[in-house]
C-alpha cells in the first residue's frame, strides 16, 4: 500500500502505575481521572474489584490489577481512579498515582496495553457455576 | 376488563393522532395529486380510525370514517378521479370527526348536525365512480351550506372572530375551534420522559431525605448551644448579683474623696462592676438572638415536614403516570397460547382475571418472557393431550388461568393448569442422579421442588424447553429476582401446578430499611420486613418459633462471607416474608428507613447475585440491595469462599492518643480519607476506657500526655491477654535514640518522629495491617 507523507497517524495511551508495572490504556476509552475519597466494599466479590465508588451519582467499581497480574505489593498512597467507559458502562482502573499521556506512531506495537472489551468481558463477574 | 372511561381516553389521543396525520395527508393530496402510497396510507388511517371508534361505540364517528374510507379506497382503485370536489368532501368529514371528538373529550354527547349532509356528499361523489364530475357549481352549493347551517356556537364565535371568512380559512382549520380540539384530556408522552422525571423524583427524595437528616442534627446542635447558654447565663447572673454593685467595704479604699460619704448614700462603680454588667447585658442579648433563632427554626422545620408532604404527592401522582393495567400484558399471550395448544394437539381454555391491577410500566415489560415461559410450561408440560385426560375423569379442555392480585406493595400473579402436576419423584431420582442429593437423604416435597430453579437441573419436564424454546426456570427465577420479587409454585399430582410471582408493584422509587451487618451498610426492600426484633440472648439454634410459626435463622455476615470480628452484643433479627415461610435475618445494626431509586446492578458486578441493585445516598453512600429471597438460595447453596475468592474489606479501626487537638485532628481526617475508622483519646487512660468497649486494631499514639502517658499505656496493652495483639504505633517529637528504644523494647510496632509526612504514615499502616492478618 502506498503511504503518503506526513499521514503518519498516532496513538495516545493513558500510563499509570500499579505495583512496579505501567499499563496503557488508549486513552481514547478514558473517560475522566478522579481522586478517590471514599470506597465502599462489596462482600462476595472478587479480590479484584476493590469495592465501588459514586461517581456523578453513578456507581464505578474500581478494580486492583496487583490481584490480577503478579505484582508486588501495590502502594495504593495517593490512589487514582481512572474511569473508562465500556460497554455502556464505566469501570475504573486504581492506580497509584496520577496517570500521564503517551503518543507513539500507529504501527508501533506498544505492550502491556489493555484490550477494555476483553478485560470487560473476562473479569466480569459471571454467575456461579453450574454443579455438574 | 379495562375500564372504559380510560379505553375512551386512549382511543381520543390516538384519534388526535390520526386526525392530524388525515389532515395533513388531505392537503399534500391537493398540492401533489400522484402519491399512490400516500392514498394508501390515508385510507389505511381512515380504516383504523373506523374501527377503533366503533369499538367504543362512537358510531357517528365510525360512520363518517367509514365513508372517508369508501372515498379514499375507490381513489385508490382508480373508481374516481382526484377532484377538488372530492378533497372538499373529505375535509368537510374530517371537520365532522374533527367536531365529534372534540365534543366526546369535552364530555358531551357524540352529536353532529349535518351528518346526513358528509354523508350524502360523498354518497354523490361514489355514485359519480368512473365519471369525472367536476362542478364549481355544487361546489358553491356545498360552501353555502356550510356557511349557513353547519355551525354551532363556537363556529360561530370563531368566524365573527376572525372576520370575513375566507375558504382557505375554513377549509385549512384556522378556526377557534380547531384550536379547542387540541385541548383534550390526553396527552401522549414518549416513556421516556417520565422515566427521566421518575429518576429526578427519586433524586429529589433522597436529597431531602439528607436534607431532614441534617436538619436532626443541626437539632442536636442546637440543643447543645442553648444547654452551653443557659449555663452561661446562670454562671453570669451569679456573677453580676456579686459584683454588678460596689462593695460597701471596698468604697472607703476607692476614693478618699468620696470618704465622707456612707456606704448607701452614694453609688461608686469600679471596673469589676461595669465589666459585670457589661457582661449581663450581652448575655441576655445572646438569649435574645437564640430565642429568636429558635422560633426561626422551629417555623423551618414546619416547611421541611410541608415540603416532605409534598414531594411525597408529586411521588405518588408521578409513579401513578407510569402505571399500566397488567390486563394489557395478559391479552398478548392470548394468541400463543392458542396457536401453541394447537400446535402440541392440545385442547386449551386460557382465562384471565384481575386484569385490572396497575404495575410500573419496568415491571410490566420485564414480566413479558417470564410469563410467557411459565405459559408454555402449562401447555407444553401440564396440560395433558385430551385422551389422556378423558382416561383420567377429567375435562377434555384443560383450563390454564393467569390471575394477578394485589398484596401490600406487591403485584401476585399466579399462573395455574389443571394438568398432570410435577413428578416429585422425578426430580428426586434426578438430584440424585446429579449428585445434589445422597440417595440416603429424604428432603421434603418443598426442597425437591426448589431444585428446579437451579441452573442446569432438568428433568424430563423440563428439558424440552430448555432445550430450544423457552429460557429455562432458572432464568425465570432470575429475571423475578432482579425484579426484587420471588417465585414459588404449588404442585399436585393430577390436580395441576400454579407458579406465583410476586413482584413489587412499582420498582422506581423503593421504600428500604437500612441496616449494618460487619461494618457495611445494606438496604433491604421493606415490603419483605414484617417486623424487627432485638435478638438480645445468645442463639444457637437455626430455627426459633415466633408467633405461631417457625423462622429460619439466617446470619448475613456467614452468608455474605464477610470475616468480621464484632463485640456487638445486642443485635437484631429482620423477620423477612418470603414465600410462605419467614426467615430472620441477623444484623448488626438497624438504621432505619428511607425511599430511594434502586439502581440495577452494574453489569460488571451482575454474577453477584445476593444484591438485586444498589443505592446511593444523600451523602454519596452506596448501599447493596438485599433480596431476602435470594438468601433462601444460598442457604440452599451457600456462596463458597473459595470458589469466589472472597476477600473482605472491611474498615479498621485506629485509635489516635495525643493530648494535642490539632495532632488529633490532623491524623484523624487524614487516615479517615484512607477509608480508616477513627477513635481519639486524649490520654492513655481515655484510651484503655475506650478499647474496652471499642474493638481496636491498632493505636497510634503519642509518648508525653497527661493521666497516663505513652509508655504506660504500651505496657498496660502489652500486659493484657487480650489486648497484647494490637499493633501500636507511636507518634511523637521526641526523636531521641533513647526515647525511641524505651518505646520499642515496650512492644511498640513502629516509632514515627513528629512532623510527619503522610507516606510514611500509610507505609507503616499498611505494613502491619498486613502482618496483623496475614
Amino acid at each position: 500500500m502506498e503511504k503518503e507523507a506526513g499521514e503518519e497517524r498516532e496513538i495516545t495511551y493513558c500510563v499509570f502505575r500499579v505495583g512496579e508495572k505501567d499499563f496503557l490504556l488508549p486513552a481514547s476509552v478514558v473517560r475522566e481521572v478522579v481522586d478517590i475519597a471514599k470506597i465502599f466494599s462489596i462482600p462476595g466479590a472478587p479480590e479484584y474489584v476493590y469495592g465501588v465508588i459514586p461517581v456523578r451519582g453513578k456507581i464505578v467499581p474500581a478494580i486492583d490489577l496487583s490481584k490480577i497480574y503478579p505484582i508486588d505489593k501495590p502502594f495504593y498512597n495517593d490512589s487514582k481512579l481512572i474511569i473508562v467507559d465500556v460497554e455502556n458502562e464505566n469501570i475504573g482502573f486504581l492506580s497509584e498515582s496520577a496517570p500521564f499521556f503517551l503518543s507513539f506512531d500507529a504501527d508501533i506495537i506498544v505492550e502491556d496495553v489493555i484490550d477494555i472489551r476483553t478485560f470487560f468481558e473476562t473479569y466480569r463477574i459471571k454467575q456461579p457455576k453450574q454443579e455438574s | 376488563m379495562i375500564d372504559k372511561s380510560e379505553l375512551l381516553g386512549y382511543f381520543l389521543s390516538e384519534a388526535i393522532e390520526h386526525i392530524n396525520v388525515l389532515e395533513r395527508g388531505i392537503l399534500q393530496l391537493q398540492d401533489s395529486p400522484d402519491k399512490g402510497s400516500l392514498v394508501e396510507d390515508l385510507f389505511r388511517i381512515a380504516h383504523t380510525l373506523k374501527g377503533s371508534a366503533a369499538l367504543v361505540k362512537l358510531t357517528l364517528t365510525s360512520n363518517l370514517a367509514h365513508q372517508m374510507e369508501d372515498l379514499l379506497e375507490s381513489l385508490m382503485n382508480r373508481e374516481i378521479e382526484l377532484s377538488d370536489k372530492l378533497i372538499e368532501s373529505l375535509f368537510h368529514i374530517l371537520e365532522g370527526i374533527k367536531i365529534l371528538i372534540s365534543r366526546v373529550s369535552r364530555g358531551e354527547e357524540e352529536f353532529l348536525e349535518n351528518e346526513r349532509v358528509l354523508i350524502e356528499e360523498a354518497d354523490e361523489i361514489l355514485k359519480g365512480r368512473r365519471e369525472v364530475v367536476s362542478s364549481t357549481k355544487d361546489l358553491v352549493m356545498v360552501e353555502e351550506f356550510l356557511s349557513d347551517k353547519w355551525e354551532d356556537k363556537e363556529t360561530l364565535q370563531a368566524s365573527s372572530l376572525i372576520g370575513s371568512r375566507d375558504e382557505d380559512a375554513s377549509r385549512f382549520g384556522r378556526r377557534k375551534e380547531d384550536f379547542l380540539f387540541y385541548i383534550t384530556k390526553y396527552v401522549k408522552i414518549d416513556s421516556e420522559k417520565i422515566e427521566d422525571m421518575l429518576n429526578l423524583m427519586g433524586e429529589i427524595i433522597i436529597k431531602k431525605n439528607y436534607l431532614i437528616k441534617r436538619a436532626k442534627d443541626f437539632d442536636e446542635i442546637r440543643d447543645e448551644i442553648f444547654f452551653t447558654c443557659r449555663r452561661l447565663f446562670f454562671e453570669v447572673s451569679d456573677f453580676t448579683e456579686r459584683y454588678a454593685y460596689s462593695m460597701p467595704e471596698n468604697i472607703r479604699y476607692v476614693d478618699p474623696l468620696l470618704s465622707e460619704f456612707g456606704e448607701l448614700e452614694f453609688d461608686k462603680y469600679d471596673d469589676l462592676n461595669l465589666f459585670s454588667r457589661k457582661l449581663q447585658e450581652i448575655t441576655n442579648d445572646i438569649i435574645e438572638s437564640l430565642k429568636a433563632f429558635d422560633k426561626f427554626f422551629e417555623s423551618l422545620s414546619d416547611d421541611l415536614k410541608d415540603m416532605d408532604k409534598l414531594i411525597k404527592m408529586l411521588k405518588l401522582s408521578v409513579t401513578d403516570s407510569r402505571m399500566m393495567e397488567i390486563g394489557i400484558l395478559f391479552r398478548h399471550f392470548i394468541k400463543p397460547v392458542s396457536e401453541l395448544a394447537e400446535r402440541h394437539n392440545k385442547k386449551v381454555e386460557f382465562i384471565t382475571m384481575g386484569g385490572s391491577l396497575k404495575v410500573d410500566r419496568v415491571i410490566f415489560e420485564r414480566l413479558f418472557n417470564p410469563l410467557m415461559h411459565l405459559i408454555i410450561n402449562a401447555i407444553v408440560h401440564g396440560i395433558e393431550p385430551p385422551d389422556e385426560r378423558l382416561k383420567k375423569d377429567k375435562k377434555v379442555v384443560g383450563t390454564i388461568l393467569l390471575s394477578a392480585k394485589k398484596d401490600r406493595g406487591f403485584a401476585v400473579i399466579d399462573i395455574s393448569d389443571d394438568g398432570k402436576g410435577i413428578d416429585v419423584d422425578n426430580l428426586y431420582r434426578e438430584a440424585v442422579r446429579l449428585g445434589l442429593l445422597k440417595s440416603e437423604e429424604k428432603p421434603s416435597k418443598e426442597q425437591l421442588l426448589s431444585l428446579i430453579f437451579l441452573p442446569g437441573f432438568s428433568t424430563a419436564e423440563t428439558a424440552n424447553i430448555t432445550a430450544g424454546r423457552g429460557i429455562g426456570l432458572s432464568a425465570v427465577k432470575e429475571m423475578v429476582y432482579a425484579l426484587n420479587g420471588f417465585i414459588e409454585l404449588f404442585t399436585e399430582r393430577d390436580v395441576g401446578t400454579t407458579f406465583r410471582i410476586k413482584v413489587p408493584l412499582t420498582l422506581a422509587i423503593a421504600n428500604v430499611l437500612l441496616f449494618r451487618c460487619g461494618g457495611i451498610e445494606f438496604v433491604v426492600p421493606s415490603d419483605f420486613i414484617e417486623e424487627v426484633m432485638l435478638l438480645s440472648q445468645p442463639y444457637n439454634q437455626r430455627v426459633f418459633e415466633h408467633r405461631g410459626g417457625k423462622v429460619e435463622l439466617i446470619e448475613l455476615t456467614e452468608t455474605l462471607g464477610i470475616n468480621y470480628r464484632s463485640d456487638i452484643s445486642q443485635k437484631y433479627v429482620l423477620i423477612c416474608n418470603v414465600y410462605e415461610k419467614k426467615i430472620g435475618l441477623i444484623v448488626d445494626d438497624v438504621m432505619g428507613q428511607e425511599e430511594t431509586i434502586i439502581k440495577p446492578m452494574h453489569s460488571f458486578l451482575e454474577g453477584l447475585q445476593v444484591y438485586s441493585g444498589t443505592t446511593i445516598s444523600g451523602d454519596g453512600t452506596i448501599r447493596f440491595v438485599i433480596n431476602p429471597a435470594n438468601l433462601i438460595e444460598q442457604q440452599f447453596r451457600p456462596l463458597s469462599p473459595l470458589d469466589l475468592g472472597i476477600r473482605t474489606l472491611v474498615k479498621k479501626n485506629v485509635l489516635v492518643v495525643d493530648d494535642s487537638i490539632s495532632v488529633r485532628k490532623y491524623v484523624s481526617t487524614f487516615l479517615q480519607t484512607k477509608n480508616f475508622n477513627v477513635y481519639t483519646a486524649t490520654n492513655g487512660a481515655e484510651a484503655l476506657d475506650l478499647i474496652q468497649s471499642t474493638p481496636i486494631d491498632m493505636v497510634i499514639t503519642d509518648l508525653e500526655m497527661p493521666v497516663i502517658h505513652g509508655y504506660e499505656l504500651i505496657a498496660r496493652l502489652k500486659a493484657s491477654e487480650k489486648y497484647r495483639g494490637i499493633p501500636i504505633i507511636v507518634l511523637t517529637s521526641r526523636g531521641g535514640k533513647k526515647h525511641q528504644e524505651k518505646a520499642l523494647e515496650l512492644g511498640a510496632k513502629d516509632y514515627l518522629i513528629k512532623p510527619f509526612d503522610e507516606e510514611s504514615l500509610m507505609r507503616i499502616l499498611n505494613k502491619h495491617f498486613e502482618l496483623s492478618y496475614a
